[in-house]
């Protein structure tokens, strides 16, 4: 995706678009804590600048992407929930943790 | 269960603090080959790599409760743990034909290849004076300074790039002539986060990167290629970036390809070892496809187990080799000589795209017989049959061309491949023992 073919939607929140994608297990965790700050990518519909638009202002901008339409942001659960009904926004996930891949010394011995 | 038909060596392994129902790979030797009339009913229902010609024997994996049932078994004679065999760096190289590029005159030189790892010692005598660009994405207000508390980022950085001048050459890696961007995703305890290592990416394209290396991921298991670090890998791949990314180590089982390996369109690579029996397969550990879409990852194997490489200062990751050097085994280490092949592809011709190199790796790789297609890929990657052609070779494939950079002419000695230098006292190869002794050797 690139701002190069963002179809011409208008920022504000409403009807008659599809919800954003979101992973159901960041809305669950979202339902349990509406409060918590996550850690979050949000993917523009459209255009990068209409996304930042639309970002809440609890929401603090960790990175914007510029090989993919996209921003990394931590935001109250909450204003993620309502972010996700934004017709600028096509897709939030939760930022997920990732590790490097060598076996461990101990499946030197077990593997 | 009998102990005494446990070779001391399995009778340490099962020791040792594990979950119970842990798979452990052994082999189980029969009194009289009984195999062929079925005799031992139990090792049938048990996943086996295969029976052996000359010996009673069978390649299994089983819970620590089936092996003490097998032990009771009078049919049963012994059991011993498949214990991993060596491939050094200083072997491994060799396997996938990269001394072969380098009397060709291809070191990888003028080529940036991108790490996004736990850092780089930029002090190793391997590695020295190669960092082109270094970036903490971890703890981005500290001074840039480059450093590498976990140890994993040298190693990976070794087996790409390293020249081995600490060994005398031994230990020396795939592209040694290649520049390095090193990107600190990885805090010290080798764990980070997706939105960092995508922020990882785009600079690396910034600082001139052609390949990069990424032997790193996470959940979910398996994976789509959809979630945003895979999207962001593809867009990269499309910008002509090489994205070479370990298939992880979540193996034997099926469908354990995660994020971003599940990317559409990078090289995920799995790790090969080498059998009791002398034949390459898939590591156990090597993550298998398909992707939750139905898609076939990895897409190459490359030598991932008894890696020896670059071991960074104070840090204690693997089963150390002298001072300077470090062995480990994973994916993580099958990566890196991936994307140094890849560097030594674009030294050869910087004109080749991205999918133009990945596919030249699929078609050069060695099919490996008896392993599943989807533990394997392509097969076992060659540097050398890669290679084979790619000066001439115009780009076909897809993947945007990349922007044509100013490439330096090397000058080489004769026969290209770079020698030790002079004064070079070797460091690591004193004193190696095989990597299951030394890990033995550590537990007493």
């Amino acid at each position: 995706m690139s701002s190069n073919d963002a179809p011409d939607v208008p920022a504000t929140p409403g009807a008659g678009h599809e919800p954003a994608h979101m992973d159901p297990a960041l809305a669950e965790r979202i339902a349990r804590a509406p409060d918590a700050r996550i850690a979050v990518i949000v993917t523009a519909r459209g255009a990068l600048e209409d996304l930042v638009a639309a970002l809440p202002a609890e929401a603090s901008l960790a990175h914007a992407y510029r090989l993919i339409a996209s921003v990394a942001i931590e935001a109250p659960g909450t204003a993620i929930a309502l972010l996700a009904d934004h017709p600028a926004v096509a897709a939030i996930e939760a930022v997920e943790d990732v590790q490097a891949w060598p076996v461990s010394a101990q499946r030197e011995v077990d593997a | 269960m009998n102990p005494a038909k446990f070779h001391k060596s399995l009778s340490v392994a099962m020791s040792l603090a594990r979950p119970a129902d842990e798979p452990l790979a052994v082999i189980v030797r029969l009194r009289a080959g009984p195999l062929a009339r079925g005799e031992v009913r139990a090792l049938a229902s048990l996943p086996s790599a295969g029976d052996f010609r000359l010996i009673p024997a069978r390649a299994i994996v089983a819970s620590a409760a089936q092996i003490a049932a097998l032990s009771d078994d009078p049919a049963v004679d012994m059991i011993w743990p498949d214990l991993p065999v060596h491939a050094w760096l200083d072997e491994a190289v060799p396997q996938v034909g990269a001394q072969r590029v380098w009397s060709s005159g291809f070191t990888g030189r003028g080529v940036r290849v991108a790490i996004l790892d736990t850092g780089i010692d930029p002090d190793h005598p391997d590695l020295a004076g190669r960092l082109a660009a270094y970036r903490d994405f971890v703890e981005p207000s500290a001074t840039d300074t480059p450093r590498d508390p976990n140890g994993h980022g040298t190693h990976v950085a070794g087996i790409a790039a390293g020249d081995g001048t600490a060994s005398g050459g031994r230990y020396r890696g795939v592209a040694p002539g290649a520049e390095l961007v090193v990107g600190r995703v990885l805090d010290a305890a080798g764990a980070g986060r997706t939105s960092t290592v995508m922020a990882a990416i785009e600079w690396a394209l910034e600082e001139g990167a052609r390949v990069v290396n990424i032997s790193l991921g996470g959940p979910p298991y398996p994976a789509d290629g959809t979630d945003a670090l895979s999207l962001l890998i593809d867009a990269a791949v499309e910008e002509g970036l090489v994205v070479c990314v370990a298939a992880g180590n979540m193996g034997p089982a099926g469908q354990t390809i995660g994020a971003p390996a599940a990317a559409k369109r990078a090289i995920t690579v799995g790790a090969s070892d080498v059998a009791a029996d002398g034949r390459e397969r898939a590591a156990l550990f090597s993550s298998r496809g398909p992707t939750s879409d139905g898609r076939a990852k990895p897409d190459v194997l490359f030598p991932g187990v008894g890696i020896v490489s670059a071991r960074a200062a104070d840090t204690e990751l693997g089963n150390a080799v002298g001072a300077r050097y470090t062995a480990l085994r994973g994916t993580s280490q099958a990566c890196p000589m991936a994307a140094g092949t890849v560097a030594l592809l674009l030294e050869a011709n910087a004109r080749l795209a991205p999918d133009d190199v990945k596919a030249r790796l699929l078609r050069g790789a060695d099919r490996l017989d008896g392993v599943a297609a989807e533990a394997q890929g392509a097969g076992r990657g060659s540097a050398y049959r890669a290679f084979a052609g790619a000066t001439d070779a115009a780009p076909a494939a897809g993947g945007r061309p990349p922007t044509p950079t100013p490439t330096p002419t090397p000058e080489r000695a004769p026969g290209g491949a770079p020698g030790p230098r002079a004064g070079d006292a070797p460091d690591g190869a004193a004193g190696c023992l095989p990597l299951a002794a030394q890990a033995l050797r550590r537990r007493g």
